[in-house]
């Protein structure tokens, strides 16, 4: 495939072509930086080689669970006896609190998207896809309308695509607003019209999905992967990682850094640098005390383990996980109580009330913290907290929002304990008496610290 | 037998069949382990978490993981434990959970000693409550005379809706809101639209839906006096338990019959058990002067010689009315008594529907083809129906529910194919959506059932005729090119193709070619997959057609008053006023009467024939004497005594027994009436099996019809008396109006499993849940027998039945049917009075436009100098040139009342407008 001399191979491939200029989201941007050459790629290979080529590459999905997307994708059942139509969905629910890689993505390169969207497609052969979009990304859902009115001109969505007999339909949904749309299963019972309740797996979407049709759903990122790996090669994007985990992800870190930001790096990069040297270290006057690393539903994890490499594996074993990779710091002039309360109490509030653990667990656990916040806590009270982080454990619940949400309570609970029995004895929050904290600096968006 | 797999649990190895899930198979096993949101009949989907278990992946497995059992299938050699500390204390804090928000109002809670909750929250041993935060609450909605609200109750199982939305596809309640403060309710208060509302009160597992007849007229579950009865509503003979206390009836709950009503009961059933308690009840038998009309008490035995005397008397001139409410027992001792005095036995059905039922039972008898079972059993099973011309939706709520769950099969059969069980009930239906098994409804009414019908556009008599014997040209090979009938392919070639297709109709088409059409397509499907089901108006409408001599039908019997008229009328428990248009019941009371010497009516309602009586004798309701009754399917069914009939009422059976020369000497109530069921099973063959059906429910023991627990019996009538009076005997039964005896579930530790229970009642299991549980199904196992002989494999022959052309008439007058409005004993509760619909006409745009009719007009139908006034509504499902009236209105236009109207009357109208001001 013939591809322009200016577009090589880059180690920052999904965000190569994204500069200041206020069209970077054009077709016109997109297409001159190698845009939709790894779609023709895919045209002209079989849906099975097209498979094989993401099997091989190692992709593995960036929406927190970090389950390769090839395997993923071959339960979905082929051949002429099979369900159809078949469908395929991005997840661009972004909620996750300190999560904002995918908005970036989403406003700065939806073509992106929608070419990772073809080439899904026509490695599972999908005939409808929807884009499920968080109803707040105004600007976003803007700019896909606008993405997909182009592709609609120039034929690269539709019928007979880029004349390679390859009909593709792409309809974007804008989500009512809740967290718990992000759950797979829970977003397809929204897309369906349905209260956005998970369902019980198995079945499992790829074999009874939307409208009880088999159904793929993946991240955003995972599908801005697509189109690199297709132009590209395999072998490239395998270079590109610096531990196991092959590719690039983008990662972010929020709190009070000098630098708070975005920012695409290889897989594996760790903590230490993506914290020190891209968000340049913590504001005067603040030390680290801890970190989430990949997201609100993360377990919290202390300065100890800063030399441990962003890799899905690596985080698994110091018992947290990579999650969506944004990282967010807690320094020590912040009540880690507090912090552990705002984000118990928003899953509590994003529970969809379908099973018990999390319907009535994370609300008796918000009350818990609110009584050790003003002061009234007492022993017993951390005794229930550990009790619900086990009775809200993995398994135990309808799907993953309760255990997300009880992660970074129970490491709080581990690490920070003597905060909380501080709280009890003094019969106060202690960080309420120390001088007024400087607010944490805004978080400013990548690109505009790198080119 | 499908082979057993063991499993075992907490070492102890089980043999089962694998087939259900865990949760299902260890309560069957008998083995307590608790669970919300689970339902044998809704499935599961895992949301409460309260049945988890630990599962051991072999036994060097010493961790295991913690599992929901409902959600897990059982597989070969499972090992899995319910006492493992990690299950217990986890089943204990989701208690403990899910109570953070629950009141401690137990005291004052309807449910009280009848609650899942409260036996789950023994159970899980979770005792003492360390939240101490503030509970969520909710407003209350109100949602009409039947169903309470106290949302704050309630711990979100979600079984409401699944059972309101998913089961009976009614769309009116809701889950509202999120995290822990979801809603169970309505949009807005209102009445609940759904016909099976009441099923909420034993689906939700606490108090949130509660019964709320049963709050205005509250005691304490353990206070009730039970018995196992049939339902009398409709024919289809639901099997129900009466609660009573201190000689009212309080409360009707379902008790479970896998062939006809499954867990669920229809409202109608549900709520009409309170014309038991009316003030309109007889109570003292009436003597009335016909020259004064002047009434006098008189003693009981005063009253039995009366009779005695009078049918001495009138010998040879004596006419008889039998009642279709009446129990088997009643009419037969009717018909007895008169033929040892010369007389004529009559129907309360009129000469339509006592003929296309006599046909029907000749059919079965002759084909040797039995009606198929409902709920669980047969209907559920089937995957193709046709309805023709009944309004199941409302002359028998029970089946149209069955319709609904059988056009799930296909949606089943096709998760099934890709590994998804039957109970993974949301995966199911997330999978087949909107997909349903043909079902296609031929009526002349619109149907409620049409949303979830293949083909339902209402169709007038002539058009049915037509299109039926299109079907049944197609199904014979003749005129399958015929292009008109695409409609007949269509239905023809899905019933041909069903695995079981399945044709329901009933009395009510009125028309005996559209039934000779209908067994003519039944014999022509394949005999070993045929389902056929026929309902018929009353619930012992066939006892009484098998009862009934040929063309002694009620019509028959009011041409008789008038023409010849005899020496002696005895009524049994019908009301001319109801059978009959009001115009001719005024004459008969008014008129004919006069021309008859004695009249004799047996009721235990004061009706307004039984205030015309010469005699009146107070009858014991159906809750007040043992009884069978034979449902539309063919099974006879004993129904117990909840209580001893008070004052001087007495069986009617009773009543004409010891009125009969023969039975003069026999004081016993058991002599008497095990001669009169071998009487009866003499005299009709086809009723024989009764003598079976009432030995099969004799015990060696006794059982109580009150838990060990009632208390307070001895005080109930100390306002009045301070002596203890024993309680009533019951030679009849096996049960005791008393709490000695020994209690139902004992009986697994017998031979004898046979007898049916009083109530439902297992230690540790005090609600109604207990039906779940393993031991509680193997008590009365047998409860009915069937008296068609069940399917040969006999292809009946076609009957040359052409349809008629009748000259079609400018307009057709099509009755609807109603719920409640239809049924004579829901008129005598209070509670069911709002929910009554008032008159109504309607008929689409077309015929509309011929009247020059608006919606809103006022409008005045005369057929034979009687005229109804009704105001009109548009209704595009009414079809062309008909105008649907509600079955009561149309009453005053037919001539023998309700049951005819329900059939469709070609009458030429003359219409008058005015206008509504």
């Amino acid at each position: 495939m013939n591809k322009p001399s200016h577009v090589e191979p880059s180690t920052t491939p999904m965000t190569r072509f994204v500069d200041q200029q206020q069209d970077s989201h054009s077709l016109k941007n997109y297409q001159h930086h190698g845009g939709y050459l790894g779609l023709k790629n895919a045209l002209s290979l079989s849906a099975q080689e097209v498979l094989q080529q993401v099997k091989d590459s190692g992709l593995r999905g960036r929406g927190g669970a970090g389950f390769p997307t090839g395997l993923k994708w071959s339960f979905m059942p082929q051949g002429e006896d099979t369900p159809t139509p078949k469908y395929l969905i991005v997840n661009a629910d972004e909620m996750e609190p300190g999560a904002f890689k995918d908005r970036y993505l989403l406003e700065k390169t939806p073509h992106q998207i929608i070419e990772g969207l073809l080439i899904a497609a026509k490695a599972v052969n999908a005939d409808i896809g929807y884009i499920f979009i968080r109803g707040d990304y105004y600007l976003a859902i803007e700019r896909l309308n606008q993405a997909l009115q182009e592709c609609q001109e120039n034929n690269l969505v539709g019928t007979n695509i880029l004349g390679q007999n390859f009909d593709f339909q792409i309809h974007l949904h804008t989500s009512a607003g809740r967290y718990i749309c992000g759950e797979e299963t829970a977003l397809i019972n929204s897309l369906e019209g349905k209260r956005a309740t998970p369902r019980a797996k198995p079945p499992f979407p790829q074999v009874s999905g939307l409208w009880g049709k088999p159904t793929i759903v993946n991240n955003v990122e995972t599908y801005c992967n697509l189109p690199h790996i297709l132009l590209f090669g395999v072998d490239w994007y395998r270079s590109l990682g610096r531990c196991k985990d092959v590719g690039t992800k983008l990662f972010g870190v929020s709190g009070r850094v000098n630098n708070p930001g975005l920012w695409e790096l290889p897989m594996g990069t760790p903590i230490g640098e993506i914290i020190y040297d891209h968000a340049q270290g913590m504001q005067d006057g603040y030390q680290l005390k801890g970190f989430l690393p990949g997201g609100g539903s993360t377990d919290f994890l202390l300065p100890e383990h800063l030399d441990t490499p962003m890799d899905y594996d690596e985080i698994g074993k110091i018992r947290s996980r990579m999650g969506t990779g944004t990282i967010t710091v807690l320094d020590d002039k912040f009540c880690p109580v507090k912090m552990v309360l705002n984000l118990v109490a928003f899953f509590a509030q994003e529970s969809c009330g379908w099973c018990t653990p999390c319907r009535d667990g994370l609300p008796w656990a918000v009350s818990l913290l609110e009584k050790i916040e003003r002061g009234e806590g007492t022993e017993s009270d951390i005794e229930q907290l550990i009790d619900i982080t086990r009775f809200a454990a993995p398994g135990n619940t309808f799907c993953a929002l309760a255990p997300g949400a009880v992660e970074p309570l129970q490491s709080a609970l581990k690490f920070f304990l003597h905060d909380f029995t501080e709280h009890i004895e003094r019969k106060c929050c202690p960080y309420q008496h120390q001088a007024s904290a400087k607010p944490p600096a805004q978080a400013k968006q990548a690109g505009d610290d790198h080119g | 037998m499908a082979e057993l797999i063991t499993i075992t649990v907490d070492g102890i190895d089980y043999q089962v069949s694998g087939k259900k899930n865990l949760l299902e198979t260890c309560l069957e096993l008998g083995l307590d382990l608790s669970y919300f949101c689970w339902h044998p009949s809704l499935g599961s989907v895992g949301s409460c978490r309260q049945c988890a278990v630990m599962v051991y992946q072999d036994s060097d497995d010493q961790r295991g993981r913690l599992t929901m059992a409902c959600m897990t299938p059982v597989s070969p050699n499972m090992l899995l434990s319910l006492g493992a500390k990690q299950a217990k204390d986890f089943r204990a804090t989701n208690i403990e959970a899910l109570m953070t928000n629950h009141p401690h109002d137990c005291p004052v809670c309807e449910e009280g000693g009848d609650c899942h909750l409260q036996d789950m929250t023994l159970m899980s041993e979770h005792i003492i409550r360390r939240f101490e935060g503030d509970k969520r609450t909710h407003n209350n909605q109100y949602l009409g005379p039947l169903v309470n609200h106290e949302m704050n109750r309630c711990i979100g199982c979600y079984r409401c809706v699944r059972f309101y939305r998913d089961y009976c596809n009614d769309d009116d309640l809701n889950v509202f809101g999120s995290k822990n403060q979801v809603y169970f309710g309505r949009a807005k208060p209102g009445v609940l639209e759904s016909d099976f509302s009441g099923n909420l009160c034993e689906v939700c597992p606490t108090g949130v839906f509660t019964d709320k007849t049963f709050s205005e007229n509250y005691c304490r579950k353990w206070d009730l006096q039970s018995s196992p009865t049939i339902c009398q509503h409709c024919s289809l003979g639901c099997n129900t338990y009466t609660g009573s206390y201190n000689k009212t009836v309080r409360k009707i709950s379902n008790r479970h019959n896998k062939q006809i009503n499954g867990h669920f009961l229809c409202d109608k059933g549900r709520y009409s058990y309170q014309y038991a308690n009316s003030e309109r009840r007889t109570a003292t038998p009436l003597l009335r002067n016909k020259n004064t009309i002047q009434s006098q008490a008189l003693e009981a035995a005063d009253a039995q010689a009366t009779l005695h005397q009078w049918l001495t008397n009138s010998k040879g001139s004596i006419a008889a009315l039998g009642s279709s409410r009446s129990s088997i027992e009643n009419n037969v001792a009717l018909s007895l008594l008169i033929e040892q005095y010369g007389g004529q036995f009559y129907s309360d059905c009129s000469e339509n529907q006592l003929s296309l039922a006599q046909q029907q039972i000749t059919f079965y008898q002759q084909q040797r083809v039995a009606p198929c079972t409902l709920a669980e059993t047969e209907t559920e099973t089937a995957d193709c129906t046709l309805i023709i011309g009944e309004d199941v939706v409302n002359s028998a709520p029970r089946l149209a529910l069955c319709l609904r769950q059988m056009v799930r099969n296909q949606g089943l059969d096709d998760a099934l194919a890709i590994g998804i069980a039957p109970w993974q009930d949301q995966a199911v239906r997330n999978l087949t959506q909107q997909l349903t098994s043909p079902l296609f409804i031929v009526s002349a009414t619109p149907s409620t059932l049409c949303d979830v019908a293949t083909y339902a556009q209402p169709l007038l008599l002539d058009e049915q005729q037509q299109l039926l014997t299109q079907i049944k040209d197609c199904l014979s090979n003749k005129g399958a090119d015929n292009s008109d009938s695409a409609l007949a392919q269509q239905i023809a070639t899905a019933l041909r193709q069903a695995k079981r297709p399945l044709l329901v109709y009933g009395n009510s088409s009125g028309d005996l070619t559209i039934q000779a059409l209908i067994q003519d397509i039944y014999g022509l499907l394949s005999p070993s997959k045929r389902l056929l089901y026929y309902v018929l108006p009353n619930a012992n409408s066939q006892a009484l057609a098998i009862i009934s001599p040929p063309n002694h039908s009620l019509d028959a019997l009011i041409t008789r008053l008038n023409e010849q008229p005899p020496t002696l009328l005895i009524i049994l428990e019908s009301d001319l006023d109801w059978l009959l248009s009001p115009s001719n019941a005024d004459r008969v009371h008014q008129q004919t009467f006069d021309a008859i010497e004695h009249v004799v009516v047996i009721d235990h309602l004061m009706t307004a024939t039984a205030k015309m009586a010469d005699l009146l004798l107070p009858s014991a309701s159906a809750v007040e004497q043992q009884g069978c009754w034979l449902n539309s399917q063919g099974l006879l069914q004993l129904s117990q005594a909840n209580m001893s009939p008070s004052e001087d009422r007495k069986a009617a059976w009773q009543w004409c027994q010891d009125a009969a020369p023969t039975q003069q000497a026999k004081v016993h109530a058991k002599e008497q009436y095990q001669d009169l069921l071998s009487w009866c099973g003499e005299r009709f063959e086809l009723l024989s099996p009764i003598v079976e059906c009432q030995a099969q429910q004799q015990c060696e023991f006794k059982l109580a019809r009150q838990s060990f627990r009632a208390s307070g019996r001895t005080a109930i009538n100390a306002k009045l008396d301070v002596k203890e009076y024993p309680p009533a005997s019951d030679e009849l039964s096996h049960l005791k109006f008393s709490m000695e005896g020994v209690a139902p579930f004992r009986q697994i530790n017998t031979d004898i499993k046979t007898a049916s229970g009083a109530y439902i009642w297992l230690p540790k299991w005090n609600s109604g849940q207990a039906i779940n549980k393993g031991e509680s199904q193997q008590c009365g196992t047998k409860v009915s027998c069937a008296i068609f002989p069940g399917p040969v494999l006999v292809t009946p022959p076609s009957h040359s039945v052409q349809p008629q052309n009748q000259p079609s008439a400018d307009f057709t007058l099509v009755s609807q049917y109603r719920l409640y409005d239809n049924n004579e004993l829901s008129q005598y509760c209070p509670s069911l009075e709002q929910l009554m619909s008032t008159g109504s006409l309607s008929l689409n745009q077309h015929s509309a436009d011929r009247l020059q009719w608006q919606p809103g007009h006022v409008c005045s139908l005369s057929v034979d100098q009687q005229t109804i006034t009704l105001a009109c509504h548009i209704n595009p499902d009414c079809p062309d040139n008909s105008l649907l009236v509600d079955g009561q209105s149309l009453r005053a236009l037919a001539s023998t009342g309700n049951q005819l109207s329900l059939a469709i009357s070609q009458i030429s109208m003359h219409a008058a407008k005015e206008t509504s001001s």
